[in-house]
């Protein structure tokens, strides 16, 4: 315990401040079971990326399909046509955790493909790309949220196994030490007054 | 004819075909095929394994040769007759060319079938190097594909390049291949097998550009005039939507197409119109190479066979090259 005045001011002090630590914790808490619910909606929603790898096995295979019927040059060719995917990325923000959120702005347009063996594996492959994406997401919030969530756990456990008891322990030491001291001023105010007795007593005899 | 038979003879046969399809990769195909008439060319390619790509430009080189080899040994109209079916050739490089300025890409121009220079009527190289989609379509103004240009206020409205591709093909069959059918020998064989690719050609066009939401009016715009199926059936057709095109198909006298093409529109399969489009033109015309053996019919019949190795073989060392199994590039083949 480090050393402290042991006044009623640093008491009243000490008092107030285990209050708003206390207060703060139970905020903390509130935070972590929030953060613990959103981490729990979104890891069930995991599940998809081995759905997400077949549809990339299928795009695959379809693609290699596409190559052998048109060959190299004819499928750059007719891939020429097709436009790339557009996205844009912007922040947002829950419980104070900035989260990444991507918001596909131009799919891939399949009906430009000019050839319709490409324009299948085009489908097959901008439907995972874009399933892709929104993994990619899911996963970045996931961690985030799991970050945030340890930092916090970690943050309540520090005021609960070390911050308030260090606080408690202060204030009982100081609650102590005034008592302490109000048992020595009483102690002394009585003694001060027996020897006042004992001297009037003497000089009245 | 008897120069067809003659090369005939120097495509691969089925035996050929299964062999090369159980290959171990691309390089044993190469490998393979030093044997015969692709020898030459490919030593010259390189004495390790040159790559798919380089591969098939090999391919069509050779089939290039021998398709324009016949012209020049062909009598006048047969010669002119065999010219004109060759444009497609050309007609498939306006397409890669005008497919790279509709995506305001670079033309690459190796990638292009290797049209001798003599039979280059629209200029591929200054086409290639327009600036943009209408300077090119501006190179064809003066040749047999001018009209293409027409259709650019429908190509502007969906901003599709397959009208542009459909109309190259209208003008292909309409303006170039089917005047060149009159007073050739065995002209109804011709003219039955031609009409039966260009109604195939058709359907595929209309499923296609149908399933990609292009109005019923300008589908049929873009049609070509039929030879066996009615007006009113291609009408019929052009107004279908995706899902009922299969079976008005099925009215016509290719029903035996309805099917296939069925399972070809829908989404999660793997068959698609222009390869099914592709392996009914072929099968056909594997059947009338034994039942025309004796007419000028054989000539096409070798023409189609020759373009089907090339496709096949490209289909073959793609396949292997990226590690296909043996049924999927079996489905990707002509056979």
């Amino acid at each position: 315990m480090e050393r402290v005045a042991a006044t009623k001011g640093t008491l009243q002090k000490a008092r107030e401040q285990l209050e708003f630590i206390d207060r703060g914790k139970d905020v903390l808490k509130m935070k972590r079971d929030q953060l613990a619910g959103e981490l729990n909606k979104l890891l069930g929603q995991l599940g998809q990326r081995a759905n997400i790898e077949a549809l990339f096995r299928e795009a695959y295979d379809a693609v290699g399909y596409a190559y052998a019927v048109l060959g190299y040059d004819s499928f750059s060719s007719a891939a020429s046509a097709v436009d790339t995917i557009e996205v844009r990325a912007f922040p947002t923000s829950m419980m104070g955790v900035v989260m990444p959120e991507v918001e596909l702005t131009k799919k891939t347009a399949v009906d430009h493909v000019p050839t319709p063996t490409l324009a299948k594996a085009v489908a097959k492959l901008g439907g995972a790309v874009e399933k892709a994406i929104e993994l990619a997401v899911l996963e970045a919030k996931v961690e985030r949220l799991a970050l945030e969530l340890m930092s916090t756990n970690r943050k309540v456990n520090a005021l609960e196994k070390v911050v308030i008891p260090r606080y408690k322990a202060m204030i009982r030491y100081i609650e102590d030490k005034l008592s302490e001291q109000a048992l020595q001023e009483f102690f002394v105010t009585k003694r001060m007054r027996d020897i006042t007795k004992v001297a009037r007593e003497r000089r009245q005899t | 004819m008897t120069r067809a038979h003659g090369l005939h003879t120097h495509l691969l046969t089925r035996n050929d075909y299964q062999a090369l399809i159980k290959m171990k990769d691309a390089k044993a195909v190469s490998d393979y095929l030093m044997k015969g008439d692709y020898a030459q060319l490919l030593e010259k390619a390189s004495a390790a394994y040159p790559g798919a790509l380089h591969l098939a430009n090999v391919f069509r080189s050779l089939l290039v040769s021998r398709c324009y080899h016949l012209v020049g040994v062909a009598p006048e109209n047969c010669g002119i007759f065999i010219e004109a079916y060759l444009e497609r050739f050309l007609v498939e490089d306006m397409k890669r060319i005008l497919r790279a300025k509709h995506a305001e890409k670079v033309v690459d121009k190796g990638s292009l079938i290797p049209v001798p220079k003599k039979y280059d009527h629209v200029n591929l190289q200054a086409m290639a190097d327009a600036a943009t989609l209408q300077d090119a379509l501006g190179f064809l103004a003066r040749t047999s594909f001018g009209s293409v240009v027409d259709v650019m206020p429908v190509y502007e409205k969906y901003r599709l390049i397959s009208i542009i591709e459909a109309r190259l093909e209208k003008t292909y069959y309409d303006s170039v291949l089917l005047p060149t059918l009159k007073g050739l020998p065995g002209h109804a064989t011709i003219e039955e097998m031609i009409g039966t690719e260009s109604d195939l050609v058709n359907i595929g066009m209309i499923a296609d550009l149908r399933a990609r939401r292009v109005a019923a009016d300008a589908v049929r715009a873009l049609t070509h005039a039929p030879l066996h199926l009615t007006s009113g059936e291609l009408a019929m057709v052009s107004a279908g939507t995706p899902e009922s095109i299969p079976q008005v198909v099925a009215k016509t006298r290719y029903s035996a197409l309805a099917q296939p093409l069925q399972d070809a529109l829908e989404a999660g399969k793997d068959e698609s119109i222009d390869h099914l489009v592709r392996l009914e033109i072929y099968r056909g015309t594997r059947s009338r190479s034994v039942t025309s053996a004796d007419s000028f019919a054989y000539v096409l019949c070798y023409l189609r066979e020759a373009e089907a190795e090339t496709n096949n073989l490209i289909s073959m060392v793609t396949g292997k090259e990226l590690g296909l199994p043996e049924p999927r590039i079996q489905a990707a083949l002509c056979s």
